[in-house]
């Protein structure tokens, strides 16, 4: 994820700490080393398995269908990419990928023993570098990856790039809640129970307190609709989760 | 119309509704065919006493339901409009959309009204289990216990909504007489042919006549 292109003094966030820009690819990696043996057991706990409703949500909304292309970003151990390969079928193809190589291969370990061969390809990709063609896919899919990118208007550009004429993408992340008085619980939750979940379940305190961190320097649904928008995407909406805890954002490639 | 309540705006309803909708048009060959007719085509719901607005677009053989988009412009603008009151759309559900219960009603179609026959003849054909929708959600037992209770709610409605409209149409008829009953409008119509026939014969006769004076 590192962009040589950035100039060294800039900085941008990585939790509530402001690092190089050049840093921060490094650090999101060290997280996701550190949480990629326990990714599964803690994203269950966390949301007490809401998580799949989430992504059932995502997968009924993109509706893949038989023969279909689908790239699957920050693909973690793989659920979205489980879902699409059943539904786009022998002659469809999924990619899925991940930007941290150790999470890539938890995935791929994850789907051989589910016994799903054949319509899948694993990936090691940046979102911010897609190393496709331009109109590739009929479906790009990112879910709890794009608060991690580091600049998240390039990657969306390179998502648009790389759909075809009509495709569509799915962005599948935490963002602001929206119920009145689910922001003070949830901030509680995030900021005491996270890390402690994370010292207790994965001995690892400091990558689930930079989870809850990154997620409220995530743009909130609004401001994720307009950057949505500015990366040429149309007929964008985004729908509220458990209260705005979660926000997936659907747009179209014209 | 005006803007959505608030609440709608971001709302998991839409895509839940979008779902659904996708979902049993796949299962039924038939609404399959009238989608594929009608690629790239929209229509635009307003419900009007409730204030809710809602867009259905045909893309790549799927139906997307969304809020309109805001501001309206000459750009998007949906290919037909149906702007009907709670009661309208109850009496379409209650399958008594004929041509003079929609005289009766206060159902308003814009743009392509063949569009909008197309659509609601789509969703006829593919009538949504809400039950089986449902069951995915909350499982078996719980959606048939909802359901139930839908039913029955949305029964007590449909055969108010019916009692309304056919003691609203039979005030109509006998009452004040602004409707005609079937067998009236049969004999207008066959009027309306024999007229027809007779215009078609004597202009012929005139042509007749026009060629021998010729």
């Amino acid at each position: 994820m590192t962009d040589a292109k950035q100039p060294q003094d800039q900085t941008t966030h990585f939790g509530f700490t402001q690092v190089p820009v050049n840093e921060k690819a490094d650090r999101v990696r060290e997280v996701f080393d550190s949480v990629a043996g326990k990714y599964d057991v803690m994203n269950d706990l966390m949301s007490m398995g809401i998580h799949r409703a989430w992504k059932q949500y995502a997968i009924d909304l993109a509706a893949p269908r038989a023969g279909e292309q689908a790239l699957d970003l920050a693909a973690g151990t793989g659920d979205l990419t489980i879902a699409m390969s059943r539904l786009v079928k022998d002659q469809g193809r999924v990619v899925m990928s991940d930007i941290n190589m150790e999470m890539l291969n938890q995935g791929k370990q994850r789907l051989l023993n589910k016994g799903i061969v054949g319509n899948v390809e694993f990936k090691q990709i940046d979102a911010q570098e897609i190393p496709f063609e331009d109109n590739t896919f009929d479906i790009v899919t990112i879910a709890f990856g794009l608060r991690n990118v580091t600049d998240k208007d390039k990657a969306l550009r390179e998502m648009n790039r790389v759909l075809r004429p009509g495709g569509r993408l799915l962005v599948l992340e935490f963002s602001k809640p929206v119920v009145p008085g689910l922001g003070p619980i949830y901030d509680q939750y995030s900021f005491k129970l996270l890390p402690l979940m994370g010292r207790l379940v994965a001995n690892d305190e400091e990558s689930y307190r930079y989870l809850a961190e990154s997620i409220r320097m995530h743009p909130d649904q609004d401001t994720l609709k307009g950057m949505v928008e500015e990366a040429g995407f149309g007929r964008v909406q985004y729908y509220n989760l458990t209260g705005g805890i979660v926000a997936l954002h659907r747009g179209y490639k014209f | 119309m005006g803007a959505n309540p608030s609440w709608l705006e971001g709302s998991p309803l839409l895509g839940a509704v979008e779902i659904a909708v996708n979902r049993v048009v796949k299962d039924h060959p038939e609404a399959a065919e009238k989608l594929a007719s009608l690629e790239g085509r929209s229509l635009q719901l307003d419900i009007r006493n409730a204030g809710i607005g809602m867009r259905m677009y045909v893309a790549s053989g799927a139906i997307e339901v969304s809020l309109p988009p805001q501001p309206a412009t000459q750009q998007n603008r949906p290919d037909a409009r149906i702007e009907a009151g709670v009661g309208d759309l109850m009496r379409m559900a209650a399958g008594q959309s004929d041509a003079v219960s929609m005289i009766a009603s206060d159902l308003r179609i814009e743009g392509n009204t063949d569009v909008a026959q197309q659509f609601q003849k789509l969703l006829q054909e593919a009538p949504i289990d809400w039950e089986g929708q449902l069951a995915k959600v909350v499982g078996d037992v719980p959606a048939y216990e909802i359901s139930q209770i839908g039913k029955r709610l949305f029964g007590l409605a449909q055969h108010a909504a019916k009692s309304f409209f056919s003691d609203g149409t039979e005030y109509l008829r006998d009452e004040s007489q602004d409707l005609a009953w079937p067998h009236e409008v049969k004999e207008f119509r066959e009027n309306v042919e024999t007229l027809r026939d007779d215009v078609a014969r004597l202009e012929a006769r005139i042509f007749q006549l026009k060629a021998k004076r010729a």
